[in-house]
């Protein structure tokens, strides 16, 4: 051992004075009643020792305060807690009523109103354009002002550690380490923690000795810094191809880009129409949703003008007439097409194009909201007040386009850029909602019921993040108020949606050092939880199902949100991959379709062991050699529903293909065939593939036909729409 | 003196509470700052170095090694503060379940936010109070290296952290501090 008496810090403990109940004397009493109570009884059980006879009373009261006072604070913590759970029973009880929106009248809300004013005139938005433009040029936005922090703290950062860090001079050298493990110490489960807090074991650590630097900001010469677009972030489709929604009498298929529709009816079914956007000379439409809900069908298309093509309006205008409503002079636009589907046949009833590029969409009870950005003004210098197109976005409905209503324009008391956040309401009944907030970066979340829009604001308190929070319901959008929230919130997963809930991460220099604090929101922005890491800027986050991770300064942390209002610490993230990953959950484990080293067919159930492999629970044969299947490529085409499992597959028997689809249900010694379709052709075109259950058919798809079966009493073909020409005519099942 | 030690871990492993006070009344003061470097409070470190010391009382029969005493009993108080820090981060201070009658207006959420102030466990000698700028596996390792003079592979044993991480907390950690102290 080192000489440890030339350690100042042992030196300087020794200045500390002991607890009383921490002498010798007093452990030796202790012990001793311990000794003569339970001598197998776990040490929780013991009383803490009492101050000996010679001690004054003033100290022995003293000794007795302190124990009960961490007494008190555990019990404390733990009805506070459980009031809390209490409550947030109560709050989902409530809205299980029935559709309560997030503004509902009964729900307080945490939402400011003010926060900004809407323009009075376009004059009066103009002026603001100047303004940013020719006056302060010291804008801030969410991400340049984490930046800051974050080069701050990387300034803070290279003064303490140099890399690699250089271990202290002793006797024992340390090896150059490569990337470290540690093991997990024993495992001690504490036994005061409610059930809803977990505590794991400690994980095995990772730890690089080389200290993790943040790059810096990268600087951005001032002459470009005003006339940077925010990047918009890459829109993702809400549907994709073979998704199929049913709606009164009619269902709905998407296949290559466009919609199909086949009209259902008592078993029969029958491929009736096409539903595809508009063409326009020089735009390209792509369809990124569809709704189908009654008898009515949205379609939404995003749409952006090919290079080369005209954007002046007047020869959009001259378009117009010809080809329908044109987009933006930019050319991105998102188009919502609200069908009337009757008889299997659409009608197009409202045809609503919004200026912009789409953020986000979702459909609630008979309305679309939109969520678009807007900057497509850079591409001009403003003229004047009067050159609208340069500087206000705006919107057509069935071919009459209209700028945004000035009193629809919010201008915040902050504005941190000039792009614009639009917000569309489009309902299937044809109203139409829009409002627009100047100021966009890129922080959006759209829920059921309301729209928040998170930016930068200088507040008298520091920076913070600000939301402006917007109610949707009946098709219209309207500003309900705003909310400072504390810090900025981190990049990437620092803004994020879990169920209802918002969580937002955010970091603050506080007086002795950074804070990360992890703050949970519901709908109206009561907080609901709250996690913060002391000392520490934990710049990176990333969301993994439930779960954030949080990374910086060399520290990371792991924290369950499977529960938002009772979020915890993990403290043993477990394997990075589930070997379940992919899997198709069926009947309590999971299901998969394999291939043998003979071909054949084999659909198993599986389910996870204690130690969370994978075990086989049984298995099928479905057939012996030279099987094929759709699903094996992808077991998400197997169609489950509980306990029952169906599967597309097929065999070329020398001649010509059987097709087969076989449902199975989940039987106390394996799968119980339920029923099975066969089909004989000499086209691989009708393989089939997914299914949907409606009503009590299963309507089973394949490139060339579209079979309805009935489920009751086993599985029997009641209709077909055939897609393409069989070989084979007559030949059915 | 060894075999006045041997003496009293086999009196204490029959029940003489005396003797296994002697035994501990030559480590108890180290048990103790080991125990309030890492918990945030005096009475946290009391309670873990007695939940310890009744560990150790009750399972003393079963060590094997008599000369592995300090090292045994220092392995039982690193679960008890290992425990005590996990019932911290699962009832982290500042982790609050916020009734949803409870309201907070900006003061009251820019008070909430601020860093508590915490009563001095260090008696506010500003060296030791440097110590809180560690991370809790720093604070572990350098506090049984500066306190008990373990060296890594000794420290590996009681903590279950791997040597090589055991030198890598200690070389960050007294970095750290050695920056706080040219600062000061």
């Amino acid at each position: 051992m080192a000489n440890k008496a030339d350690n100042i810090y042992l030196e300087l403990f020794e200045q500390l004075p002991i607890p009383k109940r921490l002498e010798p004397e007093n452990i030796a009493m202790m012990l001793s009643e311990a000794t003569k109570s339970e001598p197998a009884a776990s040490s929780e059980k013991i009383t803490k020792s009492k101050p000996v006879a010679t001690e004054t009373a003033a100290e022995a009261s003293q000794e007795t305060r302190n124990i009960t006072k961490t007494s008190n604070r555990r019990k404390t913590s733990t009805a506070f807690r459980s009031i809390a759970s209490i409550a947030a029973c109560a709050a989902l009880a409530f809205g299980v009523a029935g559709y309560m929106g997030v503004f509902d009248d009964k729900l307080p809300s945490e939402i400011k109103q003010g926060g900004a004013q809407f323009a009075e005139n376009y004059d009066d938005l103009h002026k603001t354009f100047e303004e940013y433009y020719v006056g302060d040029e010291d804008k801030k936005t969410l991400d340049s002002a984490i930046a800051d922090i974050e080069h701050s703290y990387n300034d803070n950062q290279n003064e303490t550690h140099s890399a690699p860090v250089k271990p202290d001079p002793e006797p024992e050298k340390p090896e150059t380490p490569a990337p470290l493990v540690t093991e997990a110490p024993a495992v001690t489960q504490p036994d005061n923690v409610p059930d809803n807090i977990t505590t794991e074991p400690a994980a095995p650590i990772e730890e690089n000795p080389e200290v993790e630097e943040i790059p810096p900001v990268e600087e951005i010469p001032e002459e470009e810094e005003i006339n940077q677009p925010l990047p918009i972030p890459e829109q993702k489709a809400k549907t994709v191809d073979g998704e199929v929604q049913f709606g009164t009498g009619y269902m709905v298929e998407q296949k290559a880009g466009a919609l199909r529709i086949f009209s259902t009816d008592g078993g029969k079914v029958e491929f009736t129409d096409t539903v595809a956007a508009m063409p326009v000379i020089g735009v390209e439409k792509t369809l990124v949703g569809f709704y189908a809900d009654g008898l009515k069908l949205t379609a939404v298309y995003s749409s952006a003008v090919m290079p080369g093509y005209p954007q002046d309006p007047a020869v959009g205008g001259l378009l117009d007439g010809l080809y329908g409503a044109q987009p933006s002079a930019s050319g991105y636009s998102v188009e919502v097409c609200v069908y009337n589907v009757l008889g299997g046949k659409a009608s197009l009833e409202t045809d609503f194009v919004q200026d912009g590029s789409l953020i986000d969409m979702n459909y609630q009870n008979g309305s679309l909201y939109l969520v678009t950005a807007y900057n497509d003004y850079r591409n001009a210098p403003i003229v004047g007040v009067d050159d609208l197109q340069s500087y206000v976005p705006g919107y057509s409905v069935n071919g009459s386009r209209v700028y945004i209503e000035p009193q629809n324009i919010m201008i915040p008391d902050y504005l941190s850029t000039t792009d614009y956040t639009v917000i569309s309401g489009v309902s299937v009944n044809g109203g139409v909602s829009v409002q627009a907030v100047l100021g966009y970066e890129g922080r959006v979340i759209l829920q059921n019921g309301a729209v928040y829009l998170f930016g930068y604001n200088s507040t008298a308190l520091g920076d913070v993040t600000t939301a402006k929070v917007f109610s949707l319901a009946n098709g219209q959008v309207t500003y309900a108020g705003y909310k400072d929230l504390g810090g900025v919130a981190l990049g990437g997963d620092g803004i994020s949606l879990f169920g209802n809930y918002i969580a937002v991460t955010s970091v603050a220099e506080a007086p002795t050092g950074y804070v990360t604090t992890l703050v949970i929101y519901d709908g109206t922005m009561n907080m609901k939880a709250r996690a913060q890491f002391i000392g520490v800027a934990l710049t990176n986050v990333t969301r993994k199902g439930d779960r954030l991770y949080f990374s910086g300064a060399g520290e990371s942390h792991v924290i369950d949100l499977t529960n938002p209002e009772k979020p915890y610490e993990v403290l043993d993230a477990g394997p990075e991959v589930d070997p379940a990953d992919g899997l198709v959950e069926f009947d309590g484990g999971y299901v998969t379709l394999t291939k043998d080293a003979q071909g054949g067919l084999i659909l198993s159930k599986l389910s996870k062991g204690p130690d969370g492999s994978l075990m086989l629970d049984y298995s099928t044969t479905l057939c012996d050699a030279e099987g094929r299947s759709k699903a094996l490529e992808n077991n998400g085409i197997l169609f489950v529903n509980g306990s029952t499992v169906g599967v597309p597959y097929g065999f070329f028997d020398g001649l010509d293909y059987t097709f087969r689809y076989g449902l199975f249900r989940a039987g106390p010694t394996g799968f119980e065939p339920i029923g099975e379709i066969e089909a004989h052709e000499t086209d691989e075109t009708f393989e089939t593939g997914k299914a949907f259950l409606n009503d009590g058919y299963l309507y089973i798809f394949s490139e060339g036909r579209v079979y309805c079966a009935s489920t009751q009493d086993g599985l029997s073909v009641t209709g077909t729409a055939n897609l393409v020409q069989s070989a084979y005519s007559g030949h059915g099942m | 003196m060894k075999d006045n030690f041997q003496e009293l871990v086999k009196k204490a492993s029959k029940g003489d509470s005396n003797a296994f006070a002697e035994l501990y009344s030559a480590i108890y003061k180290e048990l103790y700052y080991y125990a309030l470097t890492n918990l945030n409070s005096p009475d946290d470190a009391a309670d873990a170095v007695q939940d310890a010391v009744l560990d150790a009382f009750m399972g003393i029969k079963n060590l094997k090694n008599e000369d592995a005493f300090k090292g045994w009993i220092i392995k039982i108080l690193t679960a008890k503060i290992k425990k005590r820090q996990a019932e911290y981060v699962a009832q982290r201070e500042n982790l609050t379940y916020v009734d949803a009658g409870d309201r907070y207006d900006d003061d009251e959420e820019k008070a909430s936010l601020d860093i508590p102030y915490k009563e001095s466990k260090y008696e506010e000698i500003e060296l030791l109070e440097q110590l809180e700028c560690l991370s809790e596996n720093e604070k572990l390792c350098f506090s049984l290296n500066a306190i008990y003079g373990y060296r890594s592979e000794e420290i590996e044993k009681l903590t279950g952290i791997n040597a090589a991480t055991v030198r890598t907390h200690l070389a960050r950690g007294k970095a750290k501090l050695r920056k706080l102290l040219d600062e000061t």
